[in-house]
């Protein structure tokens, strides 16, 4: 026997967290990322149930959201690449003109974060006609 | 006061985790995390030692609690990593995740098919979008999110009430331990023992307890009882493939 109680608080759990990142996240990539985790809540409440009744209701009606999960992702997918190509950034507030025009914006200002990049060490070719002198930083790498 | 002294289990993960979450999110500099990270920690702790129940079987626990355990710790890491590329990843191990929960309760297609169609599929196409349109890495838009302290505490308040109602009260546990619901669903011997008196819509007696968690079932259910459904889907899909064609930036209109 198996607790039921227990699948559907993991199920809520994810349900709330994908609602989460789909209200702060900015990237529209992992807006749609949070919407699939809210399905997966949904999911997992709907074949919690499907055991606990022992009939296949749940378990049908999780086929279909599961073929609507991949309906969605296709068109979203080519809705992102229509927003990218216009505004060539995959950020969500750069649409956020289509709302009221008396609504003031909803995002503040933010400062530039550098994004760090990580040092790189490109190999150095020796000259020519000279003997390459073996480093031992070069030794240990290869 | 009286109710906090009651309910104080189901309170006190909530303030932990909407802390640690609202801490983990991007927001302008990289900063140091270890608290919040503890913080969650304690928070997943408390909410898997006290508001889960064990069953009595060891090994279905132990399954139980890794499943829910990574299904939970990769959620909050998606929904809290800078780099997109590694939310895409945890989500993969979201997925994994919750297919081995619908392996415990018996869908055994379904876990397969969700692994197939989200891991194999979605995840790999979102990443191939990913590359084609960000290939800096991380962006700016990526450090910052939008109103996270708001956003968290909506979302775990919503969670709190939904696990509020959802746990039962002592006496409620007390009549029904294993359950933990009386009154909403009737008990599971007696819908196994007369299916036809369940209150659920007419079903074929293929459907039914017999069935059970097989293929056949599942099959039986999804082009027996929910034929025109079935048939709806496909529709669906064809018209989003169309949509989806129809939608896509052309090649000859410019340069991706």
């Amino acid at each position: 026997m198996i607790v039921l109680t227990n699948y559907l608080i993991v199920g809520s759990i994810l349900f709330v967290l994908g609602a989460i990142g789909f209200l702060t996240r900015r990237n529209l990539i992992t807006l749609m990322l949070s919407a699939e985790m809210m399905l997966h809540g949904v999911s997992l409440n709907l074949v919690a149930f499907s055991n606990f009744h022992q009939n296949m209701q749940g378990q049908a009606f999780t086929a279909f959201v599961l073929t609507v999960a991949a309906c969605e992702a296709g068109i979203a997918l080519a809705l992102i690449l229509t927003l990218y190509k216009r505004s060539k950034s995959l950020d969500v507030n750069l649409w956020s003109q289509l709302g009221e025009a008396d609504i003031e914006s909803p995002h503040e200002e933010e400062p530039a974060v550098p994004t760090a990049q990580p040092a790189q060490k490109f190999p150095q070719l020796t000259p020519a006609g000279r003997s390459p002198q073996f480093q031992k930083e070069t030794a240990h790498r290869v | 006061m009286q109710w906090l002294k009651e309910h104080w289990l189901l309170v006190l993960p909530m303030v932990l985790g909407a802390f640690a979450v609202a801490r983990l999110m991007p927001k302008g500099e990289p900063r140091s995390s270890l608290l919040a990270r503890l913080v969650g920690l304690t928070a997943i702790g408390i909410v898997g030692g006290s508001l889960l129940q064990p069953t009595g079987s060891v090994l279905n626990d132990a399954l139980f609690f890794l499943f829910a355990g990574v299904a939970v710790l990769a959620a909050i890491l998606m929904i809290t990593h800078r780099n997109p590329a590694y939310s895409a990843l945890w989500f993969a191990v979201v997925t994994l995740a919750v297919s081995g929960l619908f392996l415990l309760q018996s869908a055994p297609f379904l876990a397969s098919a969700t692994v197939i169609v989200y891991a194999g599929a979605i995840i790999v196409t979102f990443l191939f979008v990913l590359m084609l349109a960000q290939q800096a890495g991380t962006t700016n838009y990526d450090q910052n999110s939008r109103q996270p302290v708001v956003a968290t505490f909506t979302g775990f308040v919503l969670l709190g009430a939904l696990l509020f109602v959802l746990l039962p009260s002592k006496e409620q546990a007390a009549d029904c331990p294993l359950t933990g619901f009386v009154s909403l669903a009737p008990k599971v011997h007696s819908v196994a023992q007369s299916p036809d008196q369940s209150s659920t819509p007419q079903s074929t007696s293929a459907t039914t307890a017999e069935n059970f968690g097989t293929m056949r079932g599942l099959g039986r259910s999804l082009f027996g009882d929910y034929l025109f459904a079935v048939e709806l889907a496909g529709t669906l899909l064809l018209v989003a493939s169309i949509g989806a064609i129809v939608i896509t930036p052309k090649r000859s209109s410019g340069k991706l």
